[in-house]
């Protein structure tokens, strides 16, 4: 008896019709993929450890978004690897949200 | 750590194969849609690093062979009522193939 | 070369059961916490000594700038130049690099379609896409729906782009799971032997680069 099949494993499986509408990149999609490239790059990381990664998000994360998957599986692989740690990424997180307030 | 070396390609074009038909856990490039399925290679690609391995950190090596392996869409999905000609092209690793009997 | 347009007009009727959650970009980032670990992660990596600003801007850069024109310099040097034409569905890679388009890790294939046989790309468990060719990919072909369907049902998959393949032609459905990527060379429309190559580019879509649709009709 075959394992469930990982999330990502799509072959095969019944689909609605396909959205075909176009939609500009944001900048965070662009920023996500740079700050990735140039990581792998530099032997930080390999795609396959990302790719690894993706396919273990949570399930909502996973069908929430392309680069929203992306950006959660960096972020878990970039803790894995023990080049960050959770809490700077909250205490960053906090401090780049309280500047964007202070500046509206 | 330098793996053992990799000897020459097992398979050449017009060779017919299998893809194993198992699940172990972990990171695999091979889609569930088309494990246990018989087809011809189509052309050898080279080696390269183990997806499999590297998606945990490790170096890959020794690189593997892959094949791009055509399989014919009817030997792949029951009911495909598409053109008997259709065909769906993959790349499997030679770990993934076994020697078949030549009519698939 | 982007903002091709399709024929919505068709019928669902007879195929999928199941409808995914839309997973395109789309009114994804209400809250803008995406975008706040985005910005975090960067600025820790830059603190960090992984990366440097400079970098990161860099290939922000190289998104912005990178198109289709690099596919569609390919295509239209196929098909003007025979020699070079066999030598790109025999090693894409090296006839890629004559033109100095880099592939970046990966190696490029070159499936041809001809009266008898299309083609149609895809990656069903990510979205492998020959980047440094086409750019990034579109939504669609990182939705759920195409990664899906194109494999078991790549005839219907093509209506929705409006293409209906004529009975006796044959379809080649290339799911890019490893480290090969994948590009068509889409057939050269009818009415285009005259016209130099520089012309011809304006007609290689990025979509028929996918194969999901012709080159675009000169008419």
């Amino acid at each position: 008896m075959p394992l469930e099949r990982g999330q990502h494993d799509l072959g095969g499986l019944p689909g609605g019709p396909i959205d075909l509408e176009e939609h500009e990149l944001l900048p965070w999609h662009k920023t996500i993929s740079a700050v990735f490239t140039v990581m792998r790059l530099k032997g930080e990381m390999t795609i396959d450890e990302l790719r690894r990664c993706i396919e273990d998000v949570p399930p909502d994360i996973y069908d929430g978004g392309y680069y929203e998957r992306w950006t959660i599986a960096l972020t878990d692989l970039m803790v894995e690897k023990r080049l960050i740690t959770r809490d700077e990424v909250d205490a960053k997180m906090a401090a780049l949200r309280a500047a964007r307030e202070a500046a509206e | 750590m330098t793996g053992a070396a990799l000897g020459p390609p097992g398979y050449a074009a017009g060779d017919a194969v299998r893809v194993a038909l198992t699940w172990p856990p972990g990171h695999r490039r091979i889609p569930q849609y088309i494990r246990g399925k018989a087809g011809v290679i189509e052309r050898y690609c080279g080696s390269f690093r183990n997806p499999e391995e590297l998606a945990y950190g490790f170096d890959g090596l020794p690189e593997r062979h892959l094949y791009r392996v055509r399989f014919r869409q009817a030997e792949v999905w029951d009911g495909y009522d598409g053109h008997p000609e259709d065909t769906i092209d993959l790349e499997i690793q030679e770990h993934w193939l076994s020697p078949t009997e030549g009519d698939a | 070369m982007t903002g091709d347009t399709h024929d919505h007009g068709h019928d669902h009727g007879d195929g999928p059961v199941l409808t995914y959650a839309d997973d395109s970009v789309h009114d994804r980032n209400e809250t803008g916490h995406f975008e706040l670990l985005t910005d975090a992660l960067k600025e820790l990596s830059i603190e960090k000594g992984l990366v440097t600003a400079t970098e990161v801007r860099e290939y922000v850069e190289f998104f912005d700038s990178r198109g289709t024109e690099k596919g569609a310099e390919i295509i239209a040097k196929a098909w003007t130049d025979p020699a070079y034409k066999e030598r790109l569905l025999a090693d894409g890679t090296a006839a890629a690099a004559e033109l100095d388009i880099p592939m970046a890790g990966a190696e490029l294939v070159v499936v041809e379609n001809t009266d008898d046989v299309h083609n149609v790309i895809v990656c069903t468990l990510c979205s492998c896409y020959p980047r440094t060719i086409l750019g990034l990919p579109p939504d669609w072909y990182k939705s759920k729906s195409y990664r899906s369907r194109t494999v078991n049902e790549p005839r219907s998959v093509l209506k929705e782009f409006g293409t209906e393949l004529p009975d006796g032609v044959a379809l080649r459905v290339h799911d890019s799971n490893a480290d090969m990527r994948y590009l068509v060379l889409p057939k050269r429309p009818a009415g285009t032997e005259d016209w130099p190559e520089e012309r011809l580019r304006e007609l290689v879509t990025r979509d028929s680069m996918i194969g999901v649709a012709p080159a675009r009709d000169p008419a």
